[in-house]
């Protein structure tokens, strides 16, 4: 017997792809490049120049917007209507999974707003110079960001929304699509995904304070 | 938990549409009482705590024997069968009744669960088997599969699960894990294998197996104890399957 593929059920299943791939592998790419602050300027700038690099003429920005700005917006809209079809404040069954079901759709949101203000400053632009297109001033300009207690302050849940988001949709994800099915193989790849989760959220504020002067690894002279 | 006395507090409402008002009886306390014989109790005089006189509370119940699901309710907060929960095994103080959340109201603890049996329709939640001959014996079944539907099988439709599903609202068309439960149940019998892809299409509309937020709390709220996470993520692998290779078919 054929089959026609619902929208519904590919729009869902392509949002839940698309948290993974391409937004998750790239968000691992992002913290690894953003860590090279640590190293100090010189290896952040070079690591920017690095990417710039990557593609010649219009390709990148073609590449940007194609493979990282179009999914990471069809996630974020098809997302808050996620969160909308919820309802919210039934009496807790299951206390953990409830509060991860809850934070999920919390931290997407903030996500949300995070990622739109974090692309439209660093990487267009508004209010300072974009880091992508001056990549030999890339450190003290995410360097001047950083050092607003308020625009720090928003980075840590920033990162901590993003590290969470990703942790938690890649254990939804191996459910959705059917890889941990048992109860046992879902609990031992939560422990996975905590794990994942931890070591992303670190290696991501790691590399946030170390534009920061007063913290032990600032990557500035 | 020992008292002298029982009082409840019920969400009442008077038909399909009208508003809800709480009212509070107190009944004399007897030893293993469940939440029906509570409202029986009430039948015979239906005067509230203030004195005022009231209506009998109407509310749905079959077997008293927690196999049927027409009695569940919202019992101080959780969905629960009303035959099965023991008074003496509720904390002492007001015991609150409300109707199931996720369902019309058609009056006081009876709601309308049509969704559920429309959703039942949808997902052909059957195995046909009805024909003008006799077609002989159906195929073998192995016992852990046999085991394993045994379980899977003892979902009464109480809707307990949809009452403590996020999912499950008036936004939302998600047809619930009791459903998909069934459609696994169906797909795993060697005969049920037959239909196993027009229910998978069904599953894979508006409000099918997508729509699950993976909040886990049906499995825990369910009173029959059946593994729906395990069921939903098995019915996550076979359409993930069938949408990856089905159209290749065609």
């Amino acid at each position: 017997m054929s089959i026609r593929l619902s929208n519904h059920f590919l729009a869902r299943r392509l949002h839940s792809l698309s948290g993974v791939v391409p937004i998750g592998a790239f968000l691992l790419e992002h913290f690894y490049t953003n860590f090279h602050a640590v190293a100090g300027a010189t290896a952040f700038n070079d690591a920017v120049k690095g990417i710039q690099g990557l593609l010649p003429g219009v390709l990148l920005p073609l590449a940007e917007a194609g493979l990282i700005g179009l999914p990471i917006l069809f996630h974020a809209v098809y997302g808050l209507y996620i969160a909308y079809s919820g309802k919210y404040g039934v009496a807790s069954y299951n206390p953990i999974r409830n509060w991860n079901y809850v934070l999920q759709r919390a931290t997407g949101i903030i996500l949300f707003i995070f990622i739109l203000s974090h692309v439209l400053t660093l990487r267009f632009g508004v209010g300072d110079l974009a880091v992508a297109h001056n990549p030999d001033q890339s450190f003290s300009i995410v360097e001047r960001w950083m050092s607003q207690p308020l625009v720090l302050g928003f980075y840590v849940l920033g990162i901590f929304s993003a590290a969470y988001h990703l942790a938690n949709g890649l254990w939804t994800f191996a459910i959705v699509w059917g890889i941990t099915v048992g109860a046992k193989s879902q609990r031992v790849f939560s422990y996975a995904c905590a794990g994942l989760g931890v070591i992303v959220f670190a290696v991501g504020i790691g590399a946030a304070t170390a534009f920061v002067k007063w913290v032990p690894w600032y990557g500035g002279n | 938990m020992s008292r002298d006395k029982i009082v409840l507090k019920i969400k009442r409402q008077e038909g399909p549409g009208k508003s809800a008002k709480w009212e509070e009886f107190s009944i004399p306390y007897k030893p293993n009482m469940n939440i029906i014989s509570c409202l029986m109790e009430i039948q015979k005089n239906p005067v509230t705590t203030q004195g005022q006189k009231s209506t009998p509370v109407t509310w749905d119940c079959s077997c008293l024997e927690h196999v049927c699901g027409a009695c569940s309710m919202v019992i101080n907060g959780r969905g629960q069968q009303s035959c099965s929960t023991l008074v003496d095994k509720l904390d002492a103080g007001t015991i609150t009744l409300e109707p199931l959340s996720k369902f019309p109201v058609v009056r006081d603890l009876q709601v309308d669960r049509s969704r559920l049996f429309n959703d039942l329709k949808k997902a052909k939640a059957w195995i046909p088997i009805d024909g003008t001959y006799a077609m002989g014996p159906g195929p073998r079944m192995d016992q852990e599969t046999a085991d394993l539907r045994y379980l899977l099988s003892t979902c009464m439709s109480c809707a307990v699960c949809m009452e403590s599903c996020p999912q499950y609202n008036e936004k939302s068309a998600f047809i619930g894990p009791a459903v998909l439960n069934q459609v696994r149940l169906m797909n795993i019998h060697p005969t049920g294998k037959l239909n196993q892809d027009e229910r998978l299409d069904a599953i894979m509309q508006d409000g099918g197996i997508t729509d699950c937020g993976n909040a886990q709390n049906c499995v825990k709220a369910c009173p029959k104890e059946i593994p729906l996470t395990e069921s939903i993520a098995d019915l996550g692998r076979q359409t993930t399957i069938r949408g990856l290779f089905g159209w290749l078919k065609s």
